[in-house]
């Protein structure tokens, strides 16, 4: 994996986790600029980075979700929670694509259409919330009007070829394809490029401008487009083109619309008596015979006439798809009319339509009032259209399908349409949308003086004053958008010279280093052993003298080396905290609860190894809480409570210790149902059912095997749960207690050491060996004289400061075969640990000094010695076994 | 060479790359009357065909290959 990629990943991850944090915060303050601004920005550089790579699945997500937020941005589109899961999504997407790119370095092609799906939508909520504004993305995008002139530009050959396929189920595909002006540069062909298209059927190069005087052409800067025709899978084409998805615009193709024939308009035989003829043949489902009369027709014309191609549409369809009665009807009829055959309506019907539906025009008074209201909802859209600004490059295309989508309404409702023509042509020569602006005022205001459905209407006339007002501000806003664009700009360059401050270094190379200070401070620790081998054994006291002295100074740097290293380590509580707003949402909605969430304490710090190992626990707990603790709002309100349940992760400092504490004000823990529960499951048997203690039993819940969830969910319930938090908080010297009203709430504490590179330990000898016990366990020291110890039921016993405290030998536990050595006063020493709640005597021969030890976990097989938490180098080069009471008992 | 520039001919030979663009271009400047062979080209980039769209030369022999020959046709026979 390259630097740069390392890189990409780990701000990439850092940004979406921003973005998260952001949409969240944005969800109580949707109307917060700065937010937003700054929402914009991360989404904006993260895109900007994935396109360094080729992850064209991710930038088209993080593009359309740019696109998405720039609308938001400009109050073009309100910031809805829909929309803030619909993006959420997308980051959970990139997050995976994040994932697979650090495993295999690449993304698999599998998430082509997700991420086309994801990017649609997003680009959905554009469009669909506010009609319109099809941007610069879909420069390429082809009107109505413009796809059937092209679609009749292709030869009638490769057009019979495209509706066999189409016939046989194949879909078809118009593509435009117009590769940006500098494409050449990034060593792409386009014209090789088309040709390779799957299922290609026909294509062309068209200029996109009239070509200037050959002095003035750069031939380098791409000016061509080109129309494709496709019959393949929508995936395989997209796939096609993952890298340059908005150079091209991709529109179905109804077969329909190829049956066009073509050709010279005039002469040939006469018709009439052959579309009789035909007609009945085609009652009488004569096809053979329907197919031979239009091949003697065929050959008595002149191939290249308007008839001759229209026979040969009828021949085909006959040979192809007899059973589109109404199709070849309408091909017969066309021979009469000498027009191109109308089948705008069949292509809704499809191939069921009956056969004697009525042409469109006579449909007009039988239009349900459902599918008016459909249309006049299609009349207002339009009015929304005309309301944008005329300010952009596509405004004629616009005009264009606009005009064309009035008049079919208009042809729908049986209405006349050559107004809609001559607003048009006006509209286009004046470069402006005012003309059918006005006309459609005009109309609707007719519409509502006859009052047909004065319901559907009235939307329209007010959207249509709307629309007038609009213009004027619409290029205002996009001024504004331009302003904030260049100030974005600035705004990074300074913040680009902040960040160069802010050094990120990956984790192992800290480790490292911390590493090397380890073995600098036991280095350190062996020079008081040289001096006093230079004195003891060598007589050189000067030496010896000196010798300390620089092990005073370079004591006092290794201490401040490792206290420097410690606080680069040192991480904020923040660091975890900040996944849980997003998952006690996501959970919390999922659950139909209403929480609240408050996270206290953020900027505590603490080794980032505890603060890791925090992460999973936290997470068991707070789903846990939210699962079984905080209850549904209506069971909440019965209970006299406030309906939105209270979630609190409180973090803080107690000296070297971190506190945490979840606590919320759900339904608490019950200990009778604990008990219960705990006895069925064998966690507990009878006679500790009788007397446990509901403290006791409370904190059964962290016995392994338990959950009292009735069904297992995917939130929890799986019984493991709370053993998995002890085991992992134990893991990191931490402690872990439950505190439960029934009814009002439970709180959880942790504690946990601020660092775990230095453990404090006690050395300690026994049968001539030395251990090491970690001072945090260590309760106290004493010698006792043989005669304070009792013996009770064969377990050697003493009392200290009035309570009873059990005795067990070291060598016992450690199966040395050696009685512990007792001094000259007749004294044994007893280590007091605590082990749990309880505490132990340890019966050892001799105690020695306390130090800081750099623990290291026990390597391989090893590591399945339980009973000890690791080994230190000390500084004469010894290597200490450092016990862990809690696994010796 | 995937160009030959004969007299007033341009010939073109098997793939003509992006790179010949430019000199084709000069050429066609200084020859506005010059005729372009394709009978053996294979395949242009398409730079190359856009100059040749834009100067309109002569094209005095296409290349055999139906589909290739049919987008060129397509492309630079004056419609």
């Amino acid at each position: 994996m390259t630097p740069l990629l390392k890189q990409f990943i780990q701000e990439g991850r850092d940004f979406l986790q921003g973005i998260a944090g952001k949409l969240i915060e944005l969800e109580k303050a949707p109307d917060s600029v700065a937010l937003m601004t700054e929402l914009f920005r991360f989404v904006h550089t993260l895109k900007g980075n994935s396109g360094l790579f080729e992850f064209p699945e991710m930038t088209r997500v993080l593009h359309a979700g740019e696109d998405l937020l720039d609308a938001v941005r400009d109050k073009r589109v309100p910031f809805t929670q829909q929309l803030a899961d619909q993006l959420l999504d997308a980051m959970d997407f990139v997050s995976m694509l994040f994932d697979e790119i650090e495993t295999h370095e690449s993304v698999n092609m599998s998430h082509v259409e997700p991420s086309n799906e994801l990017a649609e939508t997003l680009r959905a909520l554009i469009i669909g919330e506010k009609c319109a504004d099809p941007g610069p993305v879909a420069s390429a995008s082809l009107t109505v009007a413009d796809s059937l002139d092209l679609l009749a530009n292709i030869p009638e050959k490769q057009r019979f070829e495209a509706w066999r396929r189409a016939n046989s189920g194949e879909p078809l595909f118009l593509i435009v394809y117009r590769p940006e002006a500098e494409c050449f540069f990034k060593g792409e062909d386009p014209l090789h490029q088309v040709q390779q298209v799957p299922g290609l059927l026909w294509g062309s190069v068209v200029a996109r401008n009239t070509w200037p005087p050959l002095t003035e052409l750069d031939c380098y800067s791409c000016q061509l487009d080109f129309h494709l025709l496709v019959a393949a899978k929508r995936n395989a084409v997209d796939e096609f083109f993952r890298y340059t998805p908005e150079q091209i615009s991709i529109d179905a193709v109804d077969a329909y619309d190829l049956v066009t024939p073509e050709g010279h308009p005039n002469g040939g035989p006469v018709y009439g008596d052959f579309v009789a003829e035909a007609l009945t043949l085609l009652d009488n489902r004569d096809y053979s015979g329907l197919a031979m009369a239009a091949r003697t027709m065929l050959e008595l014309s002149s191939p290249e006439q308007w008839l001759s191609s229209a026979l040969r549409w009828l021949q085909l369809i006959v040979e192809e798809a007899p059973h589109q009665q109404e199709l070849l009807r309408r091909v017969i009829g066309s021979l009469n009319t000498l027009q191109k055959p109308d089948l705008a309506d069949l292509k809704t019907a499809g191939l069921a339509i009956p056969v004697e539906a009525t042409p469109s025009v006579a449909a007009t008074t039988s239009l349900s009032t459902e599918n008016l209201e459909k249309i006049h909802k299609i009349i207002s859209v339009q009015a929304e259209i005309l309301a944008l600004s005329d300010a952009v490059d596509w405004l004629p295309g616009r005009l264009k399908s606009v005009a064309a989508t009035l008049k079919a309404c208009l042809a729908s409702l049986g209405e006349a349409a050559e107004e809609i023509d001559d607003a048009l042509r006006r509209a286009l020569a004046e470069n402006s949308a005012r003309f059918l602006r006005e006309w459609l005022k005009a109309y609707l205001k007719n519409q509502t003086a006859i009052a047909i459905d004065t319901t559907a209407i009235q939307q329209p006339a007010g959207l249509t004053e709307q629309a007038q007002g609009l213009p004027e501000q619409a290029p205002a806003l996009t001024e504004q958008a331009q302003n904030l664009e260049v100030e974005n700009k600035f705004g990074r360059r300074s913040e680009d010279t902040q960040l160069s401050k802010v050094l990120k270094v990956d984790q192992e190379k800290i480790d490292r280093l911390m590493d090397l200070i380890g073995e600098m401070v036991v280095a350190k620790n062996s020079l008081p052993y040289l001096a006093n081998r230079a004195e003891v054994q060598f007589g050189v006291r000067e030496i010896s003298r000196e010798i300390k002295a620089q092990y005073a100074v370079i004591n006092r740097i290794a201490e401040e080396m490792q206290d420097a290293i410690m606080q680069v380590r040192m991480t904020p509580v923040s660091f975890v905290f900040q996944r849980f707003p997003r998952m006690v949402r996501d959970i919390s909605r999922k659950l139909g609860k209403e929480v609240e969430l408050l996270l206290e304490g953020g900027e505590t710090e603490a080794d980032k190894n505890i603060i890791e190992a925090l992460a999973d626990p936290l997470m068991h707990i707070v789903r846990n809480s939210l699962d079984h603790g905080l209850e549904t709002p209506d069971v909440r309100e019965a209970a006299g409570k406030p309906r939105t349940g209270r979630l609190i992760l409180r973090a803080s400092q107690e000296s070297d210790r971190v506190l945490l504490e979840i606590i919320d004000d759900g339904r608490g823990i019950n200990p009778a149902v604990i008990k219960q529960k705990a006895y069925e499951k064998g966690v507990i048997d009878e006679a500790t059912l009788e007397r446990i203690s509901d403290q006791d039993a409370i904190n059964l819940v962290f016995a392994a095997g338990f959950s009292t969830a009735e069904a297992v969910s995917d939130l929890s319930g799986r019984g493991v749960g709370m053993d998995v938090v002890r085991s992992a908080i134990d893991k990191v010297g931490g402690a872990v207690s439950l505190n439960s009203q029934t009814g009002k709430g439970t709180t959880l504490s942790m504690s946990l050491p601020l660092s775990m590179a230095v453990t404090n330990v006690m050395i300690i000898e026994s049968d001539r060996q030395i251990f090491g016990v970690p001072m945090d366990l260590v309760v106290e020291t004493v010698r006792l004289p043989l005669a304070e110890i009792q013996t009770i039921k064969r377990q050697k016993t003493t009392v200290l400061r009035g309570s009873i405290v059990p005795l067990v030998a070291l060598n016992e536990l450690l199966e040395i075969n050696a009685e512990p050595l007792a001094n000259a006063d007749n004294e044994l020493a007893v280590l007091v640990v605590r082990v749990g709640n309880e505490q132990a005597g340890l019966l050892v021969d001799n105690f020695r000094e306390v130090v800081d030890v750099i623990l290291k976990p026990l390597p391989g097989e090893l590591a399945r010695l339980k009973s000890y938490a690791g080994t230190a180098l000390l500084g004469d080069g010894s290597v200490l076994m450092v016990l862990n009471p809690k696994e010796l008992f | 060479m995937s160009i030959e520039y004969q007299n007033m001919t341009a010939k073109f030979d098997g793939f003509v790359s992006v790179d010949e663009a430019d000199q084709l271009l000069q050429w066609l400047q200084e020859n506005p009357k010059g005729c372009v062979n394709l009978a053996d080209c294979r395949h242009m980039h398409a730079a190359n065909l856009q100059v040749l769209m834009a100067a309109k030369p002569a094209i005095i022999a296409w290349p055999d290959d139906v589909g290739w020959c049919g987008w060129l046709t397509d492309a630079l026979e004056s419609k």
